[in-house]
């Protein structure tokens, strides 16, 4: 009996040290609970589906691209690292333009920095749901954050990755975006006529397809009557060019802009070139290697197409 | 083992699953991700894709409004209708509206 009893006390207290230890061990975690910032200071009644409101760089080094971000559109940054947990917020003219988050290239991981594309949706679920039917997966499951609302990570059915996005604080107003603020956002499919289908389905654009003279299919996909992206096809012999949203970041001169993203440390992986608004754009790449892109946008630019 | 003894060690036993339940739930992030802070998209493009070389093909910003309509008849998308004009991006002043220039 006493030999029972030894073994029942001996149970009972491992048991106990165990419980003491896990509930000890989930409170840092909980202590630190870094909660990703609303989208803006000002929250806005407005909401614009399938506007590209926020984006969200995945970096392995916070303050080298800071520094590449700053020097290169002026962009002042906003702490809000938690403990271990490193993310700044990216400021443009007291406005918040994107977020920066530092994450570690674990040893063997095949994926690279980028910028992440975030969506307005009015309904995460929904348009979770859309994307699955329509032959996209989920990259992240939706997930609500306190102050800044409700988004997942969806890849379309071509494998660009993407984020939808409910937020708290409204989508900012339809406006020329200053200088240093993203313009314009692209899709670069293997298909790009499913793939608008795909988007379409999901935001419920309207599309307009582009007469072009170099046999590629050009769709502006468009909502409350503004073109919002436009999804084009990777060239044919793009094999290690796989499809991938970009955004871009209005400039005045996109030739002096790429020169110093290079100076600081980037490389240009489009050089500039005239596009079919009359001003140039170029892609380039921050010293992480995370591409997005450039581009003018000038009232006096040419309505020209280019050659 | 008398009852009310093997009671508390079930008891504590079953806390001890619960609580180390809570502390994985706790430590991971972002659908699955394991994160410090419980947010934690990760890396989410593939590594490797090359940017480089394209040819004079590279267009893929917005119109000016109005652009011309390609020819092609059939999409898998549903066109928005020809006689609607090919809409631009928003142009007007911050507070001043959108300004459809197109139009």
């Amino acid at each position: 009996m006493n030999i029972i009893n030894d073994r029942a006390r001996r149970l009972f207290a491992s048991a106990a040290l165990v419980a003491a230890a896990s509930l000890i061990s989930t409170q840092p975690a909980r202590a630190g609970a870094f909660e990703p910032p609303p989208l803006a200071d000002q929250p806005s009644t407005e909401h614009h589906v399938g506007k590209m409101v926020w984006a969200e760089l995945i970096t392995p080094d916070l303050a080298r691209a800071e520094h590449f971000y700053a020097g290169l559109f002026g962009w002042t940054f906003r702490d809000m690292s938690t403990g271990d947990f490193h993310y700044a917020v990216a400021m443009q003219g007291g406005d918040r333009v994107a977020g920066l988050l530092q994450h570690p290239v674990r040893t063997g991981e095949k994926r690279q920095p980028a910028w992440l594309t975030f969506l307005s949706v009015q309904d995460v679920d929904a348009a979770t749901h859309a994307a699955v039917g329509h032959g996209g997966r989920i990259v992240r499951e939706p997930r609500t954050y306190d102050s800044r609302g409700r988004q997942a990570i969806l890849a379309d059915p071509q494998g660009a990755v993407f984020a939808v996005i409910a937020s708290y604080s409204g989508d900012p107003g339809d406006y020329l975006a200053p200088p240093g603020a993203w313009i314009w956002s692209s899709v670069l499919a293997r298909d790009a006529d499913t793939d608008a289908a795909f988007y379409q389905t999901v935001f419920g654009y309207d599309a307009f397809d582009i007469a072009s003279d170099d046999g590629r299919d050009h769709v502006i996909l468009s909502s409350d009557d503004y073109a919002r992206a436009s999804v084009n096809s990777l060239p044919a012999d793009a094999v290690h060019r796989r499809p991938h949203w970009l955004n871009f970041v209005r400039v005045m001169d996109t030739a002096e802009t790429a020169t110093r993203a290079v100076a600081l440390g980037g490389s240009v992986l489009v050089a500039p070139r005239l596009d079919r608004h009359g001003g140039r754009l170029a892609v380039i790449a921050d010293p992480t290697g995370a591409p997005f892109g450039v581009m003018e946008w000038t009232d006096t630019d040419s309505k020209e197409e280019p050659k | 083992m008398n009852r009310p003894l093997r009671r508390l060690a079930s008891l504590s036993a079953g806390l001890a699953l619960a609580a180390s339940l809570a502390s994985c739930i706790a430590g991971v992030g972002y659908g699955g991700d394991y994160g410090v802070g419980g947010y934690s998209p990760g890396f989410v493009e593939p590594y490797g894709y090359d940017y480089g070389a394209w040819g004079g093909e590279y267009r893929v910003g917005p119109g000016r409004g109005g652009d011309r309509r390609s020819s092609r008849e059939s999409h898998a998308f549903h066109g928005a209708p020809r006689s609607r004009a090919t809409p631009s991006i928003p142009r007007g002043s911050r507070g001043g509206g959108g300004n459809h220039e197109h139009r």
